[in-house]
């Protein structure tokens, strides 16, 4: 079905660059137009890999989760989301989980462990998040 | 009325008052830099057949971090007691009651300001000088005797535990603005509460150093800007800040002035010594710090009080990730 999401990206972008020819457009209107063609891009890199990159994470999570040297509430079981909405929800859902296992860690060797894993996998995410 | 018809009127009332004259006049009212930290206005001040270059800093209604106009204005006050080049502050209005925002007005010194002055244009060899000059004025600024010229009355001194301090500040400005948990940043407080250095001592720390806030004049820097940071802590904050891999094009120049001969040029001018550990605990604190701020932009931005798109991005994250310190204190 036309338009397409990245028809309508295009079509604002282009909408863009109409506003920006105005010779008269102030500095502040210029960034201001700057900022919204930043965003437009990143929401054309980023939707298209959303959904995969959220299911993904998230069972990435649950298997860190799983290893954390404490009970970690909130990390059951995935919910089966299927929309990006869904998905996004339950990886803040997930991410707030590994902030609370990484504020019980403690000396020892487990937590050390745990430590290790949590930023090998939070450097991989941090690497191939579209978001 | 336009928002510079807004702030000649607004200005020019309140120096009417602060000087109790009516005649004075605002002239040449012009806003420079859009979207930065401050609201920046640039005007000339005439009176009594004198004119005199001012410029107004004012709070935005957001932005990356939230500081006090009145400890900038005490700050810069103090500094006219020693020999670091800072702006000549004038007025205050702390509370916002006269210019609409809390703002300070300062002396507007002559002078041009790049960012990547050390990458730019210039020779080599005159690249060189301007970062070693660089490097001078940081040690400089650090060298202020702190507790002389006031600055003790203004600013807390943490003592040996500046790191910590730093850690807590800028924790709880996380924990104030997180719209959502970054795990990134958990760790990363993990594991500088390990690991954080005990102060080689306490200074002048300017917190963001770099050549964006310079003026020059040809070859020389005029004006150190932007004071808004200041505070009293570790030496190796400054140091960490500039020597941090998210900065390198600013302060660093591939293969004639490294990262090292930076700071042994700075430990030959303080005469104090650089633990290699504790630095790279500060710069990997100082991109912490950058996330941070981030954290906050995103926030304003929002909230509709900013109109920059910030947000914790993949360079910042990645670099922090990858720079942790490891192992305990």
């Amino acid at each position: 079905m036309h338009p397409t999401i990245d028809e309508q990206l295009a079509g604002a972008e282009r909408l863009l660059t109409v506003i920006e020819s105005d010779s008269a457009l102030s500095a502040s209107s210029a960034e201001a137009v700057a900022n919204v063609r930043r965003l437009l891009k990143q929401i054309g890199r980023s939707w298209p890999e959303l959904l995969p990159f959220y299911l993904a994470d998230n069972d990435r999570l649950l298997d860190l989760l799983a290893s954390a040297p404490h009970a970690v509430p909130g990390a059951a079981a995935p919910t089966g989301a299927v929309s990006v909405a869904a998905a996004a929800a339950r990886n803040a859902e997930l991410r707030q989980a590994l902030s609370d296992a990484i504020h019980q860690l403690s000396d020892d060797a487990a937590s050390d462990s745990f430590r290790s894993a949590a930023l090998a996998y939070l450097v991989a995410r941090t690497d191939t998040d579209p978001s | 009325m336009t928002e510079t018809d807004d702030i000649r009127a607004r200005v020019t009332a309140f120096l009417r008052d602060e000087l109790a004259s009516d005649t004075l006049t605002i002239v040449d009212v012009e806003r420079i830099g859009v979207g930065r930290s401050r609201e920046n206005w640039i005007f000339d001040l005439e009176l009594d057949g004198t004119r005199e270059p001012l410029i107004l800093r004012r709070d935005p209604d957001g932005g990356l971090v939230d500081t006090d106009r009145g400890t900038e204005f005490a700050v810069l006050r103090a500094l006219e007691r020693s020999a670091v080049p800072a702006p000549v502050p004038r007025w205050l209005d702390a509370s916002g009651a006269a210019l609409g925002r809390p703002s300070l007005v300062m002396r507007r010194a002559s002078g041009t300001c790049d960012y990547r002055v050390v990458n730019g244009d210039r020779p080599l060899a005159d690249r060189v000088r301007l970062a070693e000059q660089f490097c001078d004025l940081l040690a400089q600024v650090h060298d202020v005797d702190w507790a002389a010229v006031g600055l003790g009355e203004v600013l807390t001194d943490p003592g040996p535990q500046a790191a910590r301090a730093e850690l807590a500040k800028w924790e709880a400005v996380l924990r104030e603005d997180q719209l959502e948990a970054y795990p990134e940043l958990d760790l990363a407080i993990d594991r500088f509460r390990a690991t954080a250095p005990p102060s080689t001592g306490t200074v002048l720390v300017h917190a963001d150093f770099k050549p964006g806030n310079m003026l020059l004049d040809g070859d020389d820097v005029v004006a150190l800007l932007d004071w808004e940071l200041a505070h009293l802590g570790d030496p190796l904050e400054d140091l960490g800040w500039v020597t941090q891999p998210l900065r390198t094009k600013e302060h660093l120049i591939d293969g004639a002035w490294s990262a090292a001969d930076l700071v042994h040029r700075y430990a030959e001018r303080t005469g104090r010594a650089v633990d290699p550990a504790a630095l790279a605990w500060w710069s990997a604190f100082s991109t912490f710090k950058t996330a941070v701020m981030q954290v906050s932009g995103l926030r304003a931005f929002l909230e509709g009080r900013s109109d920059e798109p910030y947000r914790p991005n993949r360079r910042v994250l990645s670099t922090l990730l990858r720079t942790l310190p490891e192992g305990r204190g």
